[in-house]
């Protein structure tokens, strides 16, 4: 992949949120992004995975510009956001589009399909009116909507159907990045196999970087290139998508995958599901040390005491655990 | 006779355009120690079969059945008074949003102990007592301090946990599950799991679980029922189901699971389920079904034999050829 191609970067990411600590208090700092590091090319997939809490939809956030990172950088399309201008961060924002998880909640009730779709062109290009209903009626196809929607509300439209509204919405400006935020999660399974294979063909022939966020590993394997799973604000492992799922190298990820119930694999067979126990910590319960270590099974005095780094386990595989680098 | 004995149960809900028939002619048995799943998309008709069971559905609905009986009790002409001494005792629930069914307004200790008054009438130290062990017997650490809680301060695992610790207060011959995990993270939906399976096997109760998760049916159940439209299109002992599918729709509810996919592209079933307006004469799901024919279309399907899943099917798969099909080859065994 060449140097050209990288569409996003972030290096060192973090966000940290102020919460008030009441009249003499002081201030509590809520760590939400805590050094996050990623690239992203055209027509490659990032997954990034993880529980609630975990980050993930701030990471979202931060990307499609809705909030301001408080340290690190991130490039869009090879410009730095840090101290850019009003005018670069305009000319960036149609670069990265995003679809949200509820599509019952992300579309307006009453506008019509077509003006949303419409809409993005009139804010950002001078097309026409008639330029941009085709436009409009060219993207609804690539969706697999029928040309008779283009008048109808979202309430007349199914899970599935307004999903691929969402969408159509989010590539009408043509963007470098599109962030999928848990796009399927709220849609049954026959349908979520329809809108996967959408997002993979959609990919195909406009070569857009896709970054899903998700919490469901099997979704993960389908479509993603490389998997970025995160815990408490953190990347505790990297790696392409195959790697990961033949060989986790963090306990958590190792945990993650052994939790998840599979199909054809039954009770009865003897095989139950491994269980992580307890829940993710509380952001001011961190502690110093290794922020999974309350609910590591192979936990050991050095987790308490420091808190271990991103490094390499072999080529294009990196995670962030002591187990890793056994020495004294 | 088995504990929950459902025959032919309809339930139709007066709409503008209309009466809508929800559930379309279910039938249902479980037994005490037995883990039912009912699997089926939104819209499949599975909540609303069990309410229509607890009797908790609005006036709008009519519900009718051959035979609806609870532990020898008939469900249909059963007074609301005796109802309620049956349900929330004997038959419990667990519903999907742990978040939103606890009442915000009263601590864990208040609702827990609700049930414990009403069923059990017990005084009130007694259950105080109760509502500890049961938080300790659900995993809730230190229990004497989460009884004065309030639900906003729990997590939604924590949360699932006092609704479960809630439904098993009065020792229920019947807890129904209705997607008991699907807003909780994968993490914590094992925990539940592993909780709900374990309680089920001490206590011996039924457990009828209510899901749309293949993952789910796999790690917990016994018996599988699969349900579209509102109708039973299949039910089998759980290997067996993933083992061989007889009805198409279950076969391509199978294949489109990310898990099973063998190729990138996934199998996905074209279309959605119909809607109230959309019904097809024939086999409900014939209008996204790979093998439908002009009967399909035209003639409701029968119900297969046990041996074929009991699959409401023309031409039931057997070994993922359709049966009697006249584009395919009989397997001959």
């Amino acid at each position: 992949m060449s140097d050209a191609d990288v569409v996003l970067r972030a290096r060192g990411l973090k966000k940290h949120y102020q919460l008030s600590g009441g009249l003499f208090g002081k201030p509590a700092i809520v760590k939400a992004l805590d050094g996050v590091s990623f690239e992203l090319s055209r027509h490659q997939t990032l997954a990034i995975v993880g529980e609630s809490g975990c980050g993930k939809s701030t990471l979202a956030r931060l990307v499609t510009m809705i909030e301001e990172p408080t340290g690190g950088s991130l490039q869009i399309a090879g410009e730095e956001l840090a101290n850019a201008s009003a005018e670069i961060r305009k000319k960036l924002r149609p670069k990265v589009q995003i679809v949200f998880q509820n599509p019952y909640g992300s579309l307006n009730p009453r506008q019509k399909i077509g003006a949303a779709l419409e809409e993005p062109l009139a804010m950002n290009t001078a097309l026409q009116k008639s330029e941009r209903r085709e436009r409009a009626l060219e993207m609804m196809k690539s969706v697999g909507l029928r040309p008779e929607h283009h008048d109808r509300y979202p309430h007349m439209f199914s899970g599935g159907q307004r999903q691929r509204i969402a969408i159509a919405r989010a590539l009408m400006l043509d963007p470098d990045i599109l962030v999928l935020d848990e796009p399927v999660s709220a849609l049954d399974v026959s349908i979520q196999a329809q809108v996967l294979n959408l997002l993979a063909e959609l990919q195909r022939e406009m070569g857009m970087g896709i970054v899903f966020v998700t919490h469901d590993l099997s979704v993960v394997a389908e479509i993603a290139d490389e998997v970025v799973v995160m815990y408490a604000g953190r990347v505790v492992e990297r790696a392409a998508v195959v790697d990961l799922f033949e060989r986790p190298a963090h306990p958590y990820t190792v945990g993650l995958l052994s939790a998840r119930p599979k199909p054809g694999q039954t009770r009865h067979d003897g095989s139950t599901l491994s269980v992580i126990p307890g829940s993710l910590p509380a952001p001011h319960e961190r502690g110093q040390g290794c922020r999974f270590r309350a609910r590591c099974a192979q936990v050991h005095a050095r987790c308490h005491e420091a808190e271990p780094t991103l490094q390499a386990v072999r080529e294009g595989h990196e995670a962030a655990c002591f187990l890793l680098s056994p020495q004294a | 006779m088995a504990l929950l004995e459902i025959e032919n149960l309809t339930v139709e809900f007066a709409t503008a355009g209309g009466a809508f028939r929800a559930v379309d002619r279910l039938s249902l048995r479980a037994g005490a120690g037995d883990v039912l799943a009912i699997v089926g998309e939104s819209g499949s008709g599975k909540s609303v079969a069990m309410l229509a069971m607890m009797g908790l559905l609005p006036w709008t609905a009519k519900v009718t059945a051959d035979r609806m009986t609870f532990d020898g009790a008939d469900l249909l002409s059963l007074s609301p008074k005796a109802r309620r001494r049956v349900v929330g005792k004997d038959i419990a629930m667990i519903f999907q949003e742990p978040m939103s069914s606890l009442n915000p307004c009263f601590t864990v200790g208040f609702q827990l102990g609700e049930a414990l008054k009403v069923h059990m009438g017990l005084d009130r130290a007694a259950r105080r007592a109760r509502s500890i062990e049961l938080l300790d017997l659900v995993g809730i650490p230190a229990p004497e301090k989460r009884l004065a809680a309030f639900p906003h301060q729990l997590s939604g695992g924590m949360s699932q946990r006092v609704m479960i610790a809630m439904a098993i207060s009065c020792n229920p011959k019947l807890l129904v599950a209705d997607e008991p995990t699907t807003a909780l993270d994968v993490t914590i939906q094992a925990q539940i799991l592993d909780l709900l399976v374990k309680l089920q096997s001490e206590t011996d109760m039924a457990l009828v679980l209510i899901t749309h998760d293949m993952g789910v049916v796999a790690e917990t159940a016994q018996r599988v029922s699969v349900q579209y439209a509102g109708q039973k299109v299949e039910e089998q002992p759980v290997k067996a189901l993933f083992a061989e599918p007889h009805h198409p729709y279950t076969a391509a509810l199978l294949a489109a699971l990310p898990e099973r996919a063998a190729t990138r592209h996934l199998p996905s079933i074209p279309g959605v389920v119909p809607g109230q307006f959309d019904r097809p004469a024939g086999c409900l799901f014939s209008p996204r079904c790979a093998f439908a024919t002009e009967t399909c279309r035209t003639t409701p399907p029968p119900r297969q034999p046990a041996a074929l899943g009991l699959a409401l099917c023309h031409y039931p798969l057997a070994k993922g050829v359709p049966q009697g099909h006249p584009e395919h080859q009989e397997v001959t065994a």
